[in-house]
């Protein structure tokens, strides 16, 4: 379903650590030039204290895979990782770092096929004027539980953009966390989850401005189908004195069936009369303008509802380039709410 | 005949009578046009015709070539060979006008294979040329931003690229420049191949300077009061309604809410409103 060339597969397999570091030369061979992997015994002392203030003693990963971008490094082709896992009670941590100027593209996917329980952080720090696109998909099966922790220290002038889609049949818990540290850090967090079934899904996203003339955009999009529960948090937070801050919420979402339920709390915390803000939700059922009128063109209601969700949902395309993936995910989409 | 027959139909919306016993019949080939003053069911009678769920049908019978059109869902009655160019059609951003095309003309092919893509690539191609739409159009989201005017002319072009047997116009002169309407008109024109049925809704006399009509009929208090030719429709265009109204002693034509037709700015900007 997915190609794997070029992937950079981490198979979860004990608690030692992930195998694929261990036959690091192979990994290696697939890495874009100027990435580099480490495990905790060979990061960088300078990575690693980077990451300290993100992590506490608590935490007990049960291991962390280290992903260095080195300085002034031109973007080159996307680092693929593809995450895999056959034990239910691994804590993994993965650690970007990304130098001065360095600019990186990174897409993550992890399907598994078995139950699990998910627990996974994601760390992400990027040094002055550096740049990165994220972007990760995610489908367990039912019954898993998926804990996802993302958390991201953004300096001076450096810029973040992460994508996130949710199309699995878990019940899922995602925290994003994000501080703009530095002046004009810029960050942008997309997420799109389709839930269904009796899923439950929660989605917590933060920004805060540490910093003055920073930048940052929450975008939420979800479709709750039968009787899953869908619901989404956004906060933002501008400190006093960070001026010309500017901030910006977005949530969209479509009901889908009596007993879905989906709720949206945007909330801003602003402490500077000197920035600009906005935030705004929109939740609700398919529009019946729309599907009448998609169907008074001899659309089926089913075959109308699947386009306007298509339609809905079409922040995913911009997150999936590769016609497989993109593939995946409309099958994805039309096997949950196309029944 | 073949064609669309419509016998003493009676329809309301929100338990407001608003047909109240249409007879009209649209035989294949011809084109009828129905005028009438605002409110008085001309839009109701089309969004009825397409079964839109606001409207429930009371009494009546309407037929497509002798099929029961009152039994079939809205996309049944538009693979049937029914096609409504609405008045103000909705907004679907996300889905893109070629995705949306091809998926009605793949519906229309029930048992077939799907339309070849380059054939339909090059179908739209020519009907983005014929009504002078911007070339990006099949790539932008279903009438998302579109201006009054490029929602019309997408109206059209749909009809084009599904050819209905029988086609309503909604008001598709409202809100077009002369050079559009133009534009509209020979494609509508082009269009008539001695089997298309049209019906014209329309308050103006222009929209016939392009599209000729063989029937003219006046709505008034949701059912057709008077039939004749063009003639008719010229005798309006030069002394209104009133003729009408005094001959058949209608006081009030009306059948509409008024609410349902426009809101005026006394109504909704109170200062209680506000507060």
């Amino acid at each position: 379903m997915i190609a794997e060339q070029s992937a950079v597969r981490l198979r979860f397999v004990d608690k030692t650590g992930l195998v694929s570091l261990r036959d690091g030369r192979v990994l290696a061979k697939d890495l874009p030039r100027g990435l580099t992997l480490y495990d905790e015994k060979n990061v960088p002392e300078a990575v690693r204290d980077s990451f300290r203030s993100f992590t506490s003693e608590e935490e007990g990963f049960s291991d962390t895979l280290y992903v260095v971008a080195e300085a002034g490094l031109q973007k080159g082709p996307p680092l693929r990782i593809m995450l895999e896992r056959t034990r239910e009670t691994f804590r993994g941590r993965i650690a970007i770092y990304l130098a001065k100027e360095a600019q990186a593209e990174i897409r993550a996917l992890a399907i598994d096929e078995a139950k699990t329980l998910v627990d996974d952080t994601w760390d992400f720090f990027l040094a002055e004027g550096s740049s990165l696109v994220f972007s990760t998909l995610s489908a367990y099966e039912e019954e898993s539980m998926a804990r996802t922790r993302r958390r991201a220290h953004v300096h001076e002038n450096a810029t973040l953009s992460l994508d996130t889609g949710a199309l699995g049949d878990e019940n899922a818990h995602q925290e994003n966390r994000f501080f703009l540290k530095g002046r004009k850090a810029r960050a942008r967090s997309r997420s799109v989850v389709l839930s269904a079934k009796r899923q439950e899904t929660v989605v917590k996203t933060l920004m805060a401005h540490e910093a003055p003339a920073t930048e940052s955009l929450i975008e939420h999009y979800g479709v709750a189908a039968d009787e899953s529960f869908l619901a989404f948090e956004a906060a933002t937070r501008i400190e006093k004195g960070m001026k010309k801050s500017s901030a910006r919420q977005k949530n969209h979402g479509v009901i889908l069936g009596e007993k879905a339920r989906l709720d949206a709390n945007p909330l801003l915390y602003i402490d500077e009369y000197d920035v600009e803000a906005a935030h705004g939700a929109a939740i609700g059922r398919i529009d019946e303008e729309e599907l009448y009128y998609l169907m008074s063109r001899g659309l089926t209601e089913r075959d109308a509802q699947m386009l306007i969700i298509q339609g809905f949902l079409a922040p995913l395309d911009k997150l999936v380039e590769e016609t497989d993936i993109e593939r995946a995910v409309r099958g994805l989409v039309t096997e949950k709410i196309g029944r | 005949m073949a064609g669309l027959r419509i016998e003493n139909l009676h329809a309301e919306a929100e338990g407001h009578r608003i047909l109240r016993g249409v007879d009209l019949c649209i035989d294949a080939g011809k084109t009828h046009a129905i005028m009438g003053p605002n409110g008085t069911g001309k839009s109701t009678l089309a969004s009825v015709i397409m079964g839109h769920p606001r409207y429930k049908v009371t009494e009546g019978k309407i037929t497509l070539d002798g099929e029961d059109v009152l039994a079939m869902t809205t996309d049944e009655r538009a693979r049937a060979g029914l096609f409504l160019a609405m008045q103000s059609p909705a907004e679907v951003p996300g889905v893109t006008n070629s995705d949306f095309i091809k998926a009605a003309m793949d519906a229309r092919r029930e048992g077939e294979k799907n339309i070849p893509l380059f054939r339909f690539i090059k179908q739209l191609d020519d009907a983005v040329a014929a009504l002078k739409m911007r070339e990006d159009l099949p790539h932008r989201y279903l009438n998302d931003g579109f201006s009054g005017g490029e929602k019309k002319r997408n109206e059209i072009l749909q009809m084009r690229m599904l050819h209905p047997k029988i086609a309503i116009l909604d008001e598709i002169d409202s809100g077009l420049d002369v050079d559009a309407l133009k534009i509209v008109g020979d494609n509508v024109t082009a269009m008539k191949d001695g089997k298309l049925g049209l019906l014209l809704i329309t308050h103006y006399q222009r929209l016939l300077d392009y599209i000729s009509a063989d029937k003219v009929s006046v709505m008034m208090q949701g059912r057709i009061v008077k039939t004749g030719d063009e003639s008719l429709m010229k005798r309006i265009d030069t002394e209104g309604y009133d003729w009408i109204k005094e001959e058949l002693g209608i006081e009030d034509e009306r059948v509409v809410p008024d609410d349902d037709e426009r809101v005026f700015l006394e109504k909704c900007a109170t200062k209680e409103a506000l507060e």
